[in-house]
């Protein structure tokens, strides 16, 4: 079955728990070069007759060079890694970890606090550095959303004062009149949604969200979100396929139900009258999946992933979207520890997927219970 | 259609009430106006409406006392009126005893669907009182018997299940928050075991719903609770 290949594949997609294998490569290697650091010291120095100027100097440089490189943990491993090679090559009597007098542990002493000292400041500037970037590309984003935005907030708005203005001259004839009041309903409308859809992201990213996770069954979710959108569905087929052994998973129903509601709306809007919608849930025991099929005319390829950038809007423009709802339907999904992603099917149409973690807690703890009510409400 | 039924709302907000009022007033409704929440008490209690619709952030009085006031002497539809951010307050109400909700902004439309089932919810009540057999769709319970069908072939209910759909029906239209349901079908000691309940209600879908997976009778709220359908 296509299907039950396509659920494998998706749970064993990355991105749920641990963190990318570069990440730690990258942290591996820079103690293998803090090691390798020691060593070429240490070779400098034999090569120099023994002495141990060459590698006093070119030691906290190493350290420096380390940490900005590599950050703090392996700057450590250079410093006491040199110390220790310095102790063992150097320092009387040689080839032996000892300290025989006191102007040798002095020198060990005042080499661990160069390497201390240079290894914070360099881990301090890093951090500075990283964070100023940072700072600069959220401005940024802030400053490119905001100049999308207001072009959104105030073209609809511009339609409103327009035509209220319009509305105010005594020359109309009805059919202008309506014509008018029809604009204004329509575009306030839009800006109202808009609006709402910004307010509710905003609260998302800031974190103002409180997430009232219980153990919910997503079934009963769909169900609500269907009748919810019976008349805007108008008679469409839609395939539910929820097996009734689906566990419960623990989210918050009132925000996961946006999500749902996001979805088959975006169908909604996307596809032809009359083309059906599909909705199935499954479960690996860990994860939670949801997807929504539809046949309509997909996404662009290449913009699987683009279609959940603010304000990105289909090829086709129009259809009334604000361009947020999947910017919103990936905050939902991601304070809940979840993720989402879209797919161009085969045969045409697209399918959104998302999972879900089933935490341990939120299983169901029926049995015991259930038999207590039974005796207690027995005839 | 609507035989001027008379409306009470109950509004701090002079826009919000104006639109409201001639909205109301376009599908035939009559409508009183109090702004504040001792008026809105008094006036529902003086004037008996139809149906009330109480804003929950008043000046004076919370929603939720409001309802409570209400409630004490009258059964009168209140359909609570919530902005975001008003939940717990709004499902307070619900367990207060109000019957439903629409969150701002809404429009108009469905407003007037939560009026019309409101309205509606009170007739099916009297029936079902004077006759002990509802009918809703094709689902039929017949209370003096103690029978369910549906579309005329009998169903067969535990003793539990039964009694989940008796408070469902009863109080048909209605949003009924789990904590109001688990109280009424199990008792006060279980009214914070909704996982519970959901199982009786999937139980019970499986055995009245032609399709479970899209309800047609008891629909779920969510974060709130459930809603036997009108149609």
């Amino acid at each position: 079955m296509p299907g039950q290949e396509a659920l494998g594949a998706t749970f064993g997609a990355p991105g749920h728990g641990g963190r990318p294998a570069t990440v730690r490569f990258e942290r591996f290697r820079g103690y293998l070069v803090g090691m390798a650091v020691v060593l070429v010291c240490t070779a400098l120095a034999v090569v120099d007759a023994l002495r141990a100027a060459p590698f006093v100097t070119v030691f906290p440089l190493a350290v420096l060079a380390v940490t900005v490189r590599f950050g703090l943990g392996p700057a450590i491993l250079t410093a006491v890694g040199g110390i220790l090679v310095f102790d063992f090559v150097f320092v009387p009597p040689r080839l032996a970890f000892a300290i025989p007098d006191a102007t040798d542990g002095w020198t060990l002493a005042v080499m661990l606090m160069v390497g201390a000292l240079t290894g914070a400041f360099a881990e301090q500037l890093r951090r500075q550095v990283q964070d100023a970037r940072r700072r600069a590309e959220i401005e940024g984003m802030r400053n490119a959303l905001l100049c999308a935005v207001s072009h959104d907030l105030r073209t609809p708005l511009t339609a409103i004062v327009t035509a209220s203005m319009a509305l105010d001259e005594e020359r109309l004839d009805p059919l202008e009149r309506r014509e008018f009041s029809h604009m204004v309903a329509v575009e306030a409308s839009r800006l109202h949604r808009l609006v709402g859809n910004l307010l509710d992201l905003t609260r998302l990213e800031s974190g103002r969200v409180t997430v009232k996770a219980t153990p919910q069954a997503i079934d009963e979710v769909i169900g609500s979100v269907l009748v919810r959108l019976d008349r805007e569905l108008n008679g469409r087929v839609v395939r539910t396929d929820v097996p009734s052994t689906i566990p419960l998973a623990s989210f918050d129903p009132v925000l996961i139900g946006q999500v749902v509601t996001n979805l088959v709306e975006n169908v909604i809007r996307h596809t032809p009258p009359g083309s059906p919608i599909e909705l199935s849930t499954r479960s690996d025991g860990r994860f939670l999946l949801l997807e929504v099929a539809d046949r309509g005319p997909g996404v662009r390829p290449g913009d699987e992933e683009r279609v959940f950038d603010k304000l990105y809007r289909g090829a086709a423009k129009g259809g009334g979207g604000t361009g947020l709802g999947l910017t919103i339907c990936r905050a939902i999904m991601t304070v809940h520890d979840g993720r989402i992603w879209l797919e161009n099917r085969s045969g045409g149409g697209a399918v959104v997927r998302l999972s879900l973690p089933i935490s341990r807690s939120a299983a169901p703890r029926l049995q015991p219970l259930g038999a207590v009510v039974f005796q207690a409400s027995g005839p | 259609m609507s035989d001027g039924a008379v409306i009470l709302v109950i509004e701090d907000e002079p826009h919000a009430r104006a639109v409201l009022q001639v909205t109301l007033k376009q599908e035939g409704y009559v409508c009183l106006h109090a702004s504040t929440g001792i008026e809105g008490v008094a006036t529902a209690l003086a004037r008996e409406p139809a149906v009330v619709l109480l804003d929950l952030g008043l000046p004076d009085l919370d929603g939720v006392e409001v309802t409570r006031r209400i409630r004490e002497r009258s059964g009168v539809p209140i359909i609570v009126v919530s902005a975001r951010g008003e939940e717990p307050h709004k499902i307070e109400a619900l367990d207060e005893g109000a019957n439903d909700y629409v969150t701002k902004p809404f429009v108009a439309g469905e407003l007037l669907a939560r009026i019309r089932v409101a309205l509606r919810s009170v007739q099916s009540a009297a029936s079902a009182f004077e006759t002990g057999m509802v009918c809703i769709g094709d689902l039929a319970v017949d209370f003096d018997m103690r029978r369910v069908t549906v579309g005329g072939a009998e169903v067969h209910l535990t003793a539990m299940e039964y009694r989940l759909l008796g408070v469902m029906i009863r109080s048909a239209g209605r949003v009924l928050s789990n904590r109001h349901i688990l109280r009424q079908v199990w008792g006060p000691r279980y009214d914070d075991r909704s996982g519970y309940l959901r199982v009786y209600m999937k139980r019970l879908r499986d055995k009245i719903e032609p399709e479970p997976a899209r309800p047609k009778y008891l629909v779920n709220e969510p974060g709130v609770g459930y809603r036997m359908r009108l149609p």
